[in-house]
């Protein structure tokens, strides 16, 4: 009996051992397994990290206190702050990866913990926004509203809690809409686009008003998102901004909508500031509608030279046979500009009707130029022998436009005439008188060019 | 299957980058041109001499190879090819950015740039637009806070004034647009080899100290990335890299500036003489000064046309001071707004 016992008991140590043995040894390949996922991870450049994501959830808790562990080394004196930051990002991100209750929990205490490096408390703030975890709502609050904590994991909340769109920070997002740093009401705009209540909107309408560009035209675009049916008035309010990347999102937008558009544009052209006539000339010459082509010929007239040309441009790009008319008539206008604008239309259009009208504006003294030039786009032989009296006038700008438009005119009637232009005293009325000798190509013309050459060679 | 995807389009990028260096890399080595004189064979960088080669710099071989002597920082000399020609497109942002349309003008805006290197100032009074965009639209996008933060020119400019005004520079200095182009396209080209061959996909430029132009010692300062810039005209071009570089003016030019210009300030004549020595550009220039005759406003990143032309040997210091009669300093640095270019040469009436 005494020996059966004394057996048993052995059996009973031999297999503690074993199942100790075991488990000893399971424990030592966990150990192992965490101890080389760790030394790959830290070897790994950032865009590299997702290639373990895997390897983290598969084992969970079991990572956290060895990442925590690792957390101390922030102390170790010959770590660079730039090695410092990345080691405390490597351990939120894997935490992130982790994903339970106790994972969360140390980010927030990283979140917390004013002695990380800030960027260590942000990429917490940014892992916690990944998770999406309503349980670091509160935390996220209290950084953001930390006056006394440096920017990094303050904005980084303000994303992190725009992701979990949670309604309980609206008062601090809106509240850090009044901050100095920049990256944190950037962040605050984010949050309450992403949050969307109607608190939010209105603390939304308020960065409408910053006095950074960009942070304006991001509020524009989540404005544009949560409230479609006022999508008109927010791009016409970012059309009216003074934000270069604002006005042109705006133009974007409204282009894309197209014709129905237009009766909403048209008022703009009375507005006072004159980037806002612009753009919305710009617009309406994009959009491209028959319709609109009165208001961009008044537009011509447009103290502002910015929308005298793009409606000028508008008008080419339209093309349209009905302001062909009001065109010729402009070229009497009491504006010189208006004149020159008309002028340059109807050349682009390359206008036979308007053949006549322009010979007749060559006599314009200040804008003559601008006729002869659309005389040459227009390429009608009928302009020769005007164009060759213009060669006479004392005005430069007349002459070098004549000589410029014979040289697209080619004709022998000009030869003789440009043959007496290569002794102009202007360079680029001769320039262009060789340039149209060489074009029409009699052996008349040729020659006078070649002694031309000579002579100045 | 995403990932998978993914690490096999990196895979395959990274085979791509490794081949093309490789490729560049021995056709680097085998590359050879002949000496004019000596009839030696001559091995391009990175190949090296521990003597002077004797060749001007820079100089067309008899192949048509340009070629830029560069004095490496162990005091050795190189010969780097440069050819401006039309080439394979550089690939960087892929199929985008094509840059073999090196040698092109915007002949169908300019045709007097096509036809004699030079704008003609009536078809300049005369533009509207340019590649399709209204000179409004460009304008609006090349002003401070617009497509760039910097800008391609100052607040109070506009771009036919801004071509207007560098036109006039440069008939000034005698010259014309594509031959202000080239050395700033060798510089670039001189960049890329150089990076290619230190196996260095960026623009490492580390080993040089300086090459010669013109009898100019060059310094190339630095060359790196700012960012994707798109182009302020309806085109293809594209930049991702910024380019330094200067020349010392010697202890004559600077004697000569103090005479000629002792009115201006301490102040003013160190900012004068860096005018006159400095350049500090992105890479879309070369291109921009070839195809628009637009060197950029005055803005941190122009290339001025008369910095240029002293910078690389193309002018003399005193044959630039005789063009600008007693106005050089004026004319780098007055801005060219629509009131100080309307009234400038070439006035409507006689």
């Amino acid at each position: 009996m005494k020996n059966k016992i004394i057996v048993i008991l052995c059996i009973i140590i031999l297999v503690m051992g074993g199942i100790n043995g075991f488990a000893q040894d399971s424990q030592s390949s966990e150990k192992e397994k965490i101890d080389q996922l760790i030394k790959k991870f830290w070897s790994l450049s950032y865009g590299e990290w997702g290639s373990v994501s895997e390897a983290f959830r598969e084992i969970g808790d079991p990572i956290i206190e060895p990442l925590k562990n690792m957390l101390k080394n922030k102390e170790t004196s010959e770590w660079s702050q730039y090695r410092i930051e990345w080691h405390q990002r490597r351990i939120a991100w894997a935490l992130g990866e982790v994903r339970t209750e106790r994972a969360i929990n140390l980010l927030i205490e990283m979140l917390e913990d004013k002695t990380l490096h800030d960027y260590g408390r942000y990429e917490a703030a940014m892992t916690l926004r990944r998770i999406k975890s309503e349980k670091a709502v509160e935390p996220l609050i209290k950084v953001l509203n930390d006056k006394e904590s440096n920017p990094p994991p303050r904005f980084g909340a303000a994303y992190a809690l725009g992701d979990i769109q949670s309604e309980k920070a609206v008062p601090s997002l809106i509240k850090a809409l009044s901050e100095e740093d920049v990256r944190i009401r950037m962040g605050a705009v984010y949050g309450l686009g992403h949050i969307g209540s109607n608190e939010a909107v209105d603390g939304l309408m308020k960065a409408l008003k910053d006095r950074n560009g960009y942070i304006r035209r991001l509020t524009y675009s989540h404005l544009i998102r949560l409230r479609p049916e006022k999508k008109t008035e927010f791009l016409i309010m970012a059309l009216k901004d003074e934000d270069w990347g604002a006005r042109e999102d705006s133009v974007k937008a409204l282009v894309e909508i197209g014709e129905p558009m237009s009766e909403h544009i048209i008022p703009l052209l009375k507005e006072e500031d004159s980037v806002v006539r612009w753009e919305a000339v710009r617009i309406l010459g994009k959009i491209q509608l028959e319709r609109d082509v009165g208001v961009l010929i008044e537009a011509l007239k447009d103290s502002d030279w910015m929308v005298r040309n793009e409606a000028a441009v508008a008008l080419v790009r339209i093309n349209s046979g009905n302001v062909i008319e009001p065109l010729i008539g402009m070229l009497e206008d009491k504006n010189s500009f208006v004149r020159e604008e008309a002028a340059w239309i109807l050349g682009e259009m390359k206008s036979e009707i308007a053949v006549n009208p322009l010979i007749h504006a060559l006599k314009e003294k200040d804008t003559g130029w601008t006729a002869a030039m659309a005389l040459g786009k227009i390429q009608s032989e009928k302009a020769v022998e005007p164009l060759i009296r213009v060669l006479e006038e004392k005005n430069i700008k007349k002459r070098r436009a004549a000589a410029w438009a014979l040289e697209k005119i080619p004709s022998d009637k000009a030869v003789k005439s440009l043959i007496v232009a290569l002794k102009d005293a202007d360079e680029e009325v001769r320039m262009w008188a060789v340039e149209a000798l060489k074009r029409i190509g009699t052996p008349e013309a040729l020659k006078a060019v070649e002694k031309y050459k000579n002579k100045i060679n | 299957m995403k990932n998978c995807r993914v690490k096999c389009l990196v895979l395959l990028i990274t085979l791509h980058v490794a081949i093309s260096i490789a490729t560049l890399k021995s056709s680097q080595e085998a590359q050879t041109i002949r000496h004019p004189k000596t009839k030696e064979e001559l091995r391009l960088y990175p190949n090296t001499y521990d003597y002077f080669p004797e060749l001007p710099s820079p100089y067309t071989a008899e192949d048509g190879t340009e070629i830029v002597v560069a004095i490496t920082k162990d005091n050795k000399f190189a010969l780097i090819p440069v050819t401006v020609e039309k080439g394979e497109p550089l690939g960087y942002r892929e199929s985008e950015w094509d840059k073999i349309a090196i040698l092109e003008v915007d002949a169908a805006d300019f045709p007097a740039l096509a036809q004699t290197g030079l704008h003609s100032e009536i078809e300049l009074n005369y533009t509207r637009w340019i590649t399709g965009r209204s000179i409004a639209e460009i304008t609006d996008s090349s002003r401070p806070g617009g497509s760039s933060g910097e800008g391609f020119m100052s607040q109070d400019e506009d771009i036919i004034s801004v071509l207007k005004g560098d036109n006039r520079l440069v008939k000034k200095l005698g010259l014309t647009h594509p031959q202000l182009a080239k050395p700033l396209f060798h510089v670039w080209n001189l960049i890329r080899w150089v990076s290619y061959s230190s196996r260095s996909v960026g623009r490492s430029i580390d080993s040089i100290d300086h090459f010669l132009y013109n009898s100019r010692k060059v310094r190339l300062i630095s060359a790196g990335g700012r960012g994707w810039q798109d182009s302020i005209f309806n085109d293809e071009i594209l930049g991702m890299y910024q380019i330094e570089f200067c020349i010392e003016l010697d202890e004559d030019e600077k004697a000569f500036l103090q005479e000629k210009y002792s009115n201006l300030s301490d102040e003013q004549m160190r900012d004068f003489q860096k005018m006159l020595s400095y350049i500090r550009t992105g890479e879309m220039v070369p291109f921009y000064i070839m195809r628009y005759g637009f060197y950029e406003g005055h803005t941190g990143y122009r290339a001025d046309p008369i910095a240029i032309s002293l910078i690389f040997g193309l002018r003399g210091l005193e044959e630039i001071e005789k063009a600008f009669a007693g106005n050089l300093y004026k004319a780098l640095t007055e801005h060219f707004t629509r009131e100080n270019i309307s009234g400038g040469e070439g006035g409507d009436e006689e």
